[in-house]
This record gives structure tokens, C-alpha cells and sequence, in this order.
């Protein structure tokens, strides 16, 4: 049979492992029970906004052998019961019961479906700070709960006061991060629009200057420049949008080599102009798959006109978009260049948002998005990169096989 | 007769080197010459020696801190007056930057102008660096 320092070190152990509270909590009552030889092990915790204590969890009724668990969540104000008691007076231990049971007892005794009989309760105090207490009721002989069991008690509810509070703090800390994150990305995403702005404005000007002038050409040069603007500016809106927004994918029975060779029609003419030949090599046995045609395609874009930009300012450049299917059940698109490779440092930030090598051309979003859409359809996507010689993106999908999409 | 100034553009918006242009040569007073990123800036900083070079910040490659650092460096290029262009999200690489200048080099560009640009402010900015 267990002991009750047995039941302690347990106790000590699940209060130093950094976990959630709620998993350990469970255990944690348990053995304080095994411990203080008690029927029941309760733990309330205190709202210091409104006063009063909520049960949150209660944890097994019954003799050693049977840990049932229970949950019970009431609440109640602190001027009444022995736990009431016990954090207004902040006393180490209260033991006792009174003789003639209260209102607030009677309806415990309900809830618990147990006539109380003797009750033990310690405050858990952190830091000064009352976070709850921790009580145990009916000890299992029926006797009074020793001199012994009310040290135990008292250690274990200094132990799990500063568990709670250890807890509370590195989900404060959690939150802080994330909240730098969302800082540092509405400041990068402000800076994408604002060089936006920047253009628009450019746009105005010049249009304005050209109508002063009378000059047609300078006023379709400001159009024309805020046209093209206003065009950046929804693409990064639908991007950002696109981001955010949960997946929702709408699966099509789709033929990916069509898509490829669309894809590549419409971007090859562009990519000459700035030097750069696109080839395919699509797999014939590919055939239909299931996916969201518009993702996939948004996605594949993505890849090529990152390809492009990155054969920037070098001769005989190439870009290759290949298909495959490796396995029966499984798709491989990747785009390949031989433009300026990626060091290192860049390859880890990629996926990030808002990270970019483009200067105020890149939103920033392509790669995340591409990623995002990929895990959407349980796919992964793999880069290789060598600076000065090129890189290569993969993006494997599972194939989904038409009949199972509409 | 006044010599004609020239004026280098750093940026890698084609789009706002026009809005500069258009802001400042409403006269067609200057030269101005049009650079898309961080090398060929600094090669044609040296080969025109302008009389002033506006520096975008953000630029792909090397960015306009960096650019900054190789011009002030260089004994050709040292002496040229330097506006940079800033976005928002550069404020605290510039204050980085700032302390920076002071540190190692005692010497801080003349001027920041923040985008989107006030054609007002540039305007000034660029006749007060012009004229000193």
C-alpha cells in the first residue's frame, strides 16, 4: 500500500513538471487524498474580481482502492463554509466542523451526496496572494484528521499554490509574445501598404501636375501609375485575407497538368521579357486529383514568379515547373530555377509572414500562403537552396482520386 | 548661370522614383537619375558623383542602411549629402542606425523623409541640402 510520503513526492513531482494544470491537477487531488487518508479531495479557487469561490474540480469519492472522479462547478461567497472561512482568515489550516450544519454545508452535502463529518482545508497562497484553498473531507476511519495529516495538508497546498502561480505566469508570458507577434505584424503589413499609399499619392501628383499643365501624357502616366497600384493593393489585401482566413477548401476533380499548362501560358511572354525561359515537364500519368483547383493554382504561381524574380540580372536563365506522380496515392509539383539560390539565413525565415528579400516588391505573404494552402490539403511543401546556383520547391499532395470530390 | 544639380534616385519602386521625380522637377531643374537597388546605387554614385542621393530603405539585397555605410566609407563618395526614405516599420531600425552613426562614424545622413512622401517636405528638404 502506498504511503503517505509516497503520495507527497508524487505530489511534488507533477507541481515541478512544467505541464497544463488542469492534467496535473487531477492526479494532484487524487494523491492528496491517498495522503490526508480522506474520502474526498476538493480544490476551490478564488475570484478576487467578484469575492467569491468556484469549485473547479473534485476529485474522487470513496475508499483508497477506487478513485472516482468527479466534477463539480458551484460557486459560492467567501463569508460562508469552512472554506470561506479559510481564505478570509488566510489561516494555515482549518480544521472542524460545526455542530448543527449551516444552509450553504447542507447544500455541499447535497451536491457531494455524502453527509460531511469532518473537513480539513489550507489555503493555497502564493506570493501573499490568495489563489484558493485545497480541502479534503471525512477521513476514511471516520476519525478526526490527525496533527500529521494537517502538516501534509499544509505542505501540499504551498506546493500547489506556487504550481498554479508558476502556471499563471508562463501563460502570461505565452500571451505576451503572441501579442509582440500581431504588434510586429500589423507595423510589417502597415509598411507594404503604406508603400502603396506612397504610389498612390505619386499617381495623384502627377495627374494633378499633368491637368495643370494640360499635359495628356503626364496625366496618363499618373493614371496609369495608380491603376497599377490599386492593383497591388487588392492583391495583398486578397493575400492577407487569404492568410487569415480559416481553410476552406472546395475540392475539384481537377486536372493538374491543365492548370500547369494554363499557369504557363499566361506567365511565359512576362518571363522572357525579363530573360527567363520557362519549361514544363509534365507527367502524363498524373491524371485527375482531387483538390482545390484555385489554392493549387495560387500556390504554383506563387512558386513560379518567385523562380522568376529570384533569375533576376543573371544570363541563360531557366525555370522548370515538372509534375510527377511518385506513388499511386501520391503528387509532386515542383519549380526549379538556377537564379540566386537562398543562404541559410533566408531559408529559415521563408514561410514567415511579412518576411521578404523583394524590397517594398514582395508582400511577404506569397510563401506562407502557399505553405498554408498545402497543410490545408494535408500536403507538404520542401525547399532545397544553394546560394549563386538556384532552388528548388516541392509541393507533395496526397491524390485524392476524382470520384471522391464532386 | 546656376549649375545644373543631379540628383540619384535609390529606389526599387519604378513607381515612386517617378513621384519624386515629378515632385521635384516640376521646373526641370535637376538631373535626376533613377537606381533600383543597392549596387548599382553605389556604382553610379560613383561614376556621376551627384550632388545629392535620395536612399530608399527598403531595397532588396542590400538594404539602404547598408548602401549608407558603403558610400560614407568610400573617400569618392563621403562627402555626398544623403536623404533617406523611410517606411514605418523602419523607425526602429532608425533609431538602431541613428545611435550607430554617432557611435562609429560621427556622421548621420541630412535628412529623413517618411513615406508616403509630403511633396512639401521633400521639397524643402532637398533646396535646404542643396543650398548649404
Amino acid at each position: 500500500m502506498k504511503s503517505s510520503i509516497d503520495s507527497i513526492l508524487s505530489i511534488s513531482r507533477l507541481c515541478t513538471t512544467p505541464d497544463y494544470l488542469d492534467v496535473g491537477l487531477r492526479s494532484i487531488l487524487c494523491e492528496t487524498r491517498h495522503a490526508c487518508n480522506a474520502e474526498i479531495s476538493v480544490v476551490s479557487f478564488y475570484d478576487a474580481v467578484i469575492n467569491e469561490l468556484y469549485y473547479k474540480r473534485l476529485c474522487s469519492k470513496g475508499n483508497r482502492q477506487t478513485d472516482l472522479e468527479e466534477e463539480i462547478f458551484n460557486r459560492s461567497p467567501i463569508q460562508t463554509g469552512v472554506l470561506g472561512r479559510c481564505v478570509q482568515t488566510r489561516k494555515r489550516v482549518h480544521v472542524g466542523l460545526e455542530k448543527t450544519p449551516d444552509e450553504e454545508r447542507m447544500v455541499r452535502e447535497e451536491q457531494l451526496g455524502i453527509h460531511i463529518e469532518s473537513i480539513m482545508a489550507a489555503p493555497l497562497i502564493a506570493h501573499e496572494k490568495i489563489l484558493g484553498v485545497i480541502a479534503v473531507v471525512n477521513k476514511c476511519n471516520g476519525e478526526r484528521f490527525s496533527t500529521y495529516e494537517q502538516k501534509l495538508l499544509q505542505v501540499i497546498s504551498s506546493m500547489l499554490a506556487l504550481h498554479i502561480e508558476n502556471n499563471r505566469l508562463h501563460e502570461e508570458v505565452l500571451n505576451r509574445t503572441h501579442l509582440t507577434h500581431l504588434g510586429e505584424n500589423i507595423a510589417n503589413s502597415a509598411h507594404g501598404l503604406k508603400n502603396i499609399l506612397n504610389n498612390l499619392d505619386g499617381g495623384t501628383f502627377i495627374v494633378e501636375s499633368g491637368v495643370m499643365k494640360k499635359k495628356m501624357d503626364t496625366v496618363t502616366e499618373g493614371w496609369e501609375i495608380m491603376k497599377r497600384n490599386s492593383h497591388r493593393l487588392r492583391e495583398l489585401v486578397l493575400d492577407m485575407l487569404l492568410f487569415a482566413r480559416p481553410g476552406k477548401l472546395v475540392y475539384k476533380s481537377t486536372d493538374i497538368n491543365k492548370l500547369c499548362q494554363d499557369l504557363y501560358e499566361l506567365v511565359y511572354e512576362n518571363a522572357l521579357r525579363q530573360n527567363v525561359q520557362i519549361q514544363t515537364e509534365l507527367d502524363p500519368n498524373i491524371g485527375m486529383c482531387c483538390v482545390d483547383d484555385k489554392g493549387i493554382y495560387r500556390c504554383i504561381l506563387n512558386l513560379v514568379s518567385n523562380a522568376v524574380s529570384a533569375c533576376h540580372k543573371k544570363t541563360d536563365s531557366w525555370v522548370l515547373l515538372k509534375t510527377e506522380l511518385v506513388d499511386e496515392n501520391v503528387i509532386q509539383i515542383s519549380v526549379s530555377d538556377n537564379g540566386t539560390g537562398m543562404s541559410e539565413e533566408t531559408l529559415d525565415h521563408i514561410f514567415e509572414i511579412f518576411f521578404t528579400t523583394k524590397g517594398s516588391k514582395g508582400t511577404g505573404l506569397g510563401l506562407p500562403v502557399t505553405k498554408k494552402i498545402v497543410e490545408e490539403h494535408k500536403g507538404s511543401i520542401e525547399v532545397e537552396s544553394r546560394t549563386g546556383e538556384g532552388s528548388t520547391f516541392m509541393i507533395t499532395l496526397p491524390k485524392i482520386h476524382a470520384k471522391y470530390c464532386s | 548661370m546656376k549649375e545644373r544639380k543631379t540628383i540619384l534616385v535609390v529606389d526599387d519602386e519604378p513607381d515612386a522614383i517617378k513621384f519624386v521625380e515629378a515632385v521635384l522637377n516640376q521646373d526641370d531643374s535637376f538631373t535626376i537619375i533613377a537606381s533600383p537597388d543597392g549596387d548599382n546605387g553605389l556604382q553610379k554614385a560613383l561614376n556621376l558623383s551627384p550632388d545629392l542621393i535620395i536612399l530608399d530603405v527598403m531595397l532588396p539585397g542590400k538594404d539602404g542602411f547598408k548602401v549608407f555605410y558603403e558610400l560614407k566609407k568610400d573617400n569618392r563618395t563621403k562627402d555626398i549629402p544623403i536623404i533617406m526614405l523611410t517606411g514605418v516599420a523602419d523607425k526602429i531600425g532608425i533609431r538602431f542606425f541613428k545611435d550607430d552613426m554617432k557611435n562609429f562614424m560621427g556622421k548621420e545622413p541630412v535628412d529623413y523623409i517618411e513615406k508616403p512622401l509630403d511633396p512639401q517636405k521633400l521639397l524643402d528638404s532637398v533646396s535646404r541640402v542643396l543650398s548649404m
